[in-house]
């Protein structure tokens, strides 16, 4: 169980405080609630690109790692398909550096032209590095496209293409903070050695004053419903055959969500799990195969990927995969194969509440969902899951018509 | 109320608090000892055992990592698959690594379920059988990873750089082929586990909530005389670091280069460690490293570049690397040795070695957040035979050290004509 207070100042920020005196570091988590979804679909990219432009240089502060660095602290950020999430942890005694940086860069970018310059170019390397550099690395830049026709999960946070990056402008990126960091588009979290009243007073210093905007609340689309199987086939400088399924699946505070996720578990989450004892190790199909879920806002995906030994068919291989799902539709499974995949469940929840970084980023993201008390009575939507919702919900999800599947071939495979 | 000066940092306070203490070590009756970072909220049990018997102890490839792999694909008692089933139905997490001078056995586990779990570690740990069926599926699997990650130029530049660091047939120099998978056998294992994996091989160290409980599972575990071996004195040689300067593994098609640039240096027991780990934070050990503000943020030819000082057993090593696109490869290389060179020429001015100085011990501070983490930093220094002194020592001379030094210490270390470097890619 994770205590927390909750407050909400004037202008909207929401600003949550859990206490943990044994830490002698704070961490402060700073969520902006947008993400790649929240992009114009001709400049793909830019949520991330303003992750990195939002280290800077803030209004009145010309760098914001120097003066964290000078006093112990260390931060980090992320960006994904929902969310920009900030994050920085320091010594207790310095907590006000952390209030004072986050706060001046809430308030204004300083826009400079050079660091856009140069952050284009970081951004240009990282989508090599992460992307077309790595073997399989742009699998899911194919994958999303195919599974996505109107919903902005089309495209990967990185951005459809390098271009969208390289012809992004000052103007854009003044539009782009204009349009969703506000504080009445953020949650604050504090985990540490501190007291509400303290952080209460910390937050009015250096967010009070900080005027609410007006923010971008653009629809986003809505997928329809898919109605015919989808495939795609690549070839690439490879050393095995890859196929990966698509289905799509509810959104994130769907009450099959985590069903859902124990169908993937069921599937792939450790040794034990059906994929790997009988596609690895005994039938010797895949030499890796993983099946998961996105974790999206809104509908997301279930995903079943795996590389094929050389000796299989890319045909049998898919045969196989399709007789796993097939045997999760057709029969209930065992109470006992439950009760593991929830104990695993139940552990790694456990183990993420290590931690004060953990713990603020979870409290963040569950505020995000609706309620950081989500956070504590997820178990409890795991733990009620039964082998007829697997069963059922297997049907519902891995039908023909639900799937795309994206063949990522070796070059002069035969 | 004041108004407020968004322009001037907030006061900032000395960071003195940084708290740790050495484990309390027990002795069991065979002499295994067992270090204990005790944490009574936590629910969580983290139990490591340690072996000496990293990848220096190997004659031949792969001997190391596969015997340390296939500890859990069947013991006496159980096979493979009960293992796995056991492992996971109790939630439990079971780690097997193994670094160059050392090889662990790691259980994560609640600890209301280390009574089902501990069996199974005890036989994993005293009773494999390395089966014959478990390991040819092993070794398919890590051949297909090996192919995998030959086609990524980081992993090239890493290995190629490992061997022109150390010289090819050094312990501590990656040699491994392709055709080793098929030359490894189950005696070749054996032999190995009845070398190392034995009672004084083996520290134990456990971090979580250590009842009274948990101390006698281990005891009745561990405690019996399973396996002692003769000790022979290990000797290592002196790396023989190849003569060529510039090595390049060409690989087409690639849109970045994966760089490494280095020589050998020290270990931890060395005088001037502590100074050069200073010297390497400001070099490149951390985001606003000198290599990372002018390489990324002034250049952008880089996603990351970084430099660090490695410590081994019986060695260690400096090493900048990075990937950066293949148009600029040549000025990365080049930019690092002009930073080189500022650092020999240039006294580093107070405020940057002030802020490195308050960096690194906010980097203790962080390390010593939990007793996951504390028990994580106490393995990392077990390899030199070293306690949590040595973090007293490094605190004192981060606070008292002086530009002068540094200078003398990149004078001293960072003459370019000893450095190699190793490109993956197109340069």
């Amino acid at each position: 169980m994770i205590n927390f207070d909750k407050f909400k100042l004037d202008n909207g920020l929401k600003v949550i405080v859990h206490k943990d005196k044994t830490s002698p570091i704070v961490a402060i988590n700073i969520l902006y609630k947008v993400g790649a979804r929240n992009e114009n679909p001709q400049k793909t990219g830019f949520a991330h690109l303003f992750e990195h432009l939002m280290f800077g240089g803030s209004i009145n502060i010309p760098s914001y790692d120097t003066p964290l660095q000078k006093i112990g602290g260390e931060n980090n950020a992320f960006t994904n398909n929902d969310i920009t999430n900030y994050y920085l942890t320091l010594p207790k005694q310095n907590i006000e550096t952390g209030f004072w940086l986050e706060s001046d860069r809430m308030l204004s970018l300083d826009f400079s032209d050079k660091s856009l310059e140069v952050q284009r170019k970081v951004v240009v390397e990282e989508f090599k590095q992460r992307y077309l550099n790595q073997p399989y690395g742009d699998i899911m830049l194919l994958l999303r496209p195919l599974a996505y026709k109107k919903h902005p999960y089309s495209w990967a946070t990185i951005g459809k293409e390098i271009s969208h990056i390289e012809n992004a402008t000052i103007q854009d990126v003044k539009d782009f903070f204009y349009k969703h960091y506000a504080p009445n588009n953020a949650i604050l979290v504090v985990a540490g050695d501190v007291k509400t009243n303290q952080i209460k007073k910390l937050a009015e210093k250096w967010f009070g004053n900080i005027e609410n905007r007006k923010i971008d609340k653009t629809k986003i689309p809505i997928e329809p419903k898919q109605t015919k199987e989808r495939k795609k086939t690549v070839y690439r400088n490879v050393p095995f055959n890859s196929i990966t399924k698509a289905y799509h699946m509810c959104n994130r505070l769907h009450k099959d969500y985590q069903a859902t996720d124990l169908i993937s578990d069921i599937l792939s989450n450790g040794n034990s799990s059906r994929l790997y004892q009988n596609l690895v190790k005994d039938k010797k199909i895949f030499t890796d195969i993983n099946a998961y879920i996105m974790g999206s806002i809104d509908n997301g995906l279930f995903i079943i990927d795996g590389k094929i030994n050389n000796n299989i068919k890319v045909k049998d291989a898919e045969n196989e995969i399709i007789n796993e799902i097939e045997n999760l539709k057709n029969n209930i499974i065992d109470n006992n194969e439950l009760q593991k995949v929830k104990n695993k469940v139940e552990a790694a929840l456990k183990l993420s509440e290590i931690g004060i970084l953990n713990k603020a980023m979870n409290l963040a993201f569950y505020e995000n969902l609706g309620d950081a008390n989500l956070l504590n009575t997820e178990i409890d939507k795991y733990l009620n899951v039964t082998t007829k919702d697997i069963k059922r919900i297997a049907n519902n999800i891995f039908k023909t018509e639900n799937t795309s599947t994206l063949y990522y071939l070796k070059k002069n495979n035969d | 109320m004041e108004k407020l000066n968004r322009k001037i940092q907030p006061k900032a306070f000395s960071i003195d608090n940084i708290k740790f203490n050495n484990p309390k070590k027990e002795i069991l009756e065979n002499n295994i000892p067992v270090y204990i970072f005790d944490n009574p909220e936590q629910e969580f049990l983290k139990i490591d055992f340690v072996f000496d018997a990293g990848t220096k102890y190997q004659q031949s490839p792969l001997v190391a990592t596969i015997t340390n792999k296939m500890l859990k694909e069947g013991t006496k008692s159980y096979s493979s698959i009960k293992i796995d089933k056991t492992i996971d139905f109790y939630g439990a997490y079971l780690i097997l690594s193994t670094s160059k001078d050392i090889a662990t056995v790691s259980l994560y586990c609640l600890n209301k379920n280390l009574q089902h779990l501990l069996p199974v570690v005890e036989e994993i740990i005293k009773h494999p059988t390395f089966n014959k069926k478990e390991l040819e599926i092993l070794l398919h699997k890590q051949k297909q990873a090996f192919l995998l990650d030959s086609e990524k130029v980081n992993v090239l530049a890493a290995r190629n750089f490992s061997k022109a660091l150390f010289g090819k047939n050094h312990n501590y120099a990656f040699n491994t082929t392709l055709s080793d998978f098929d030359k490894i056998t189950q005696k070749q294992l054996f032999d190995f586990y009845y070398r190392h994996y034995t009672t004084n091989n083996l520290k134990i160290v456990i971090a979580g909530n250590i009842t009274k409980k948990v101390k006698s599972l281990i005891t009745e575990k561990f405690s019996d005389k399973w396996r002692v071996s003769v000790t022979n004195k290990f000797i290592i040689h002196k790396p023989q670091s190849t003569t060529n300067k510039f090595n390049l593994i060409k690989k087409e098609d690639t849109v970045q280069a994966s760089i490494r640039i280095g020589k050998i240096m020290f270990n931890r027991l060395h005088d001037d460690y502590k100074g050069m780990l200073v010297l390497n934070t400001i070099f490149g050990g951390y985001f606003g490293s000198r290599l990372m503000t002018n390489i990324r943020e002034d250049k952008g030819y880089t996603y990351g570049i970084s430099s660090s000082l490695i410590s081994l057993g019986d060695t260690g090593y400096f090493a900048i690397s990075s990937e950066v696109g293949k148009n600029v490869c040549k000025k990365a290389i080049n930019e690092v040795y002009n930073e080189i060179k500022i650092l020999k020429t240039e006294l580093v001015n107070k405020q940057e070695l002030n802020l490195v100085k308050n960096y690194m011990l906010g980097q203790i501070l962080r390390s010593f957040d939990g007793v996951f983490s504390t028990s994580d930093n106490f393995i990392s220094l077990i390899i030199n035979n070293l306690d949590f002194d040595y973090y007293n020592e490094l605190i004192n001379k981060i606070k008292t050290i002086k530009n002068s030094e540094i200078n003398k210490l990149a004078n001293k270390y960072l003459d370019k004509d000893t450095f190699i470097e190793v490109v993956a890619g197109n340069c």
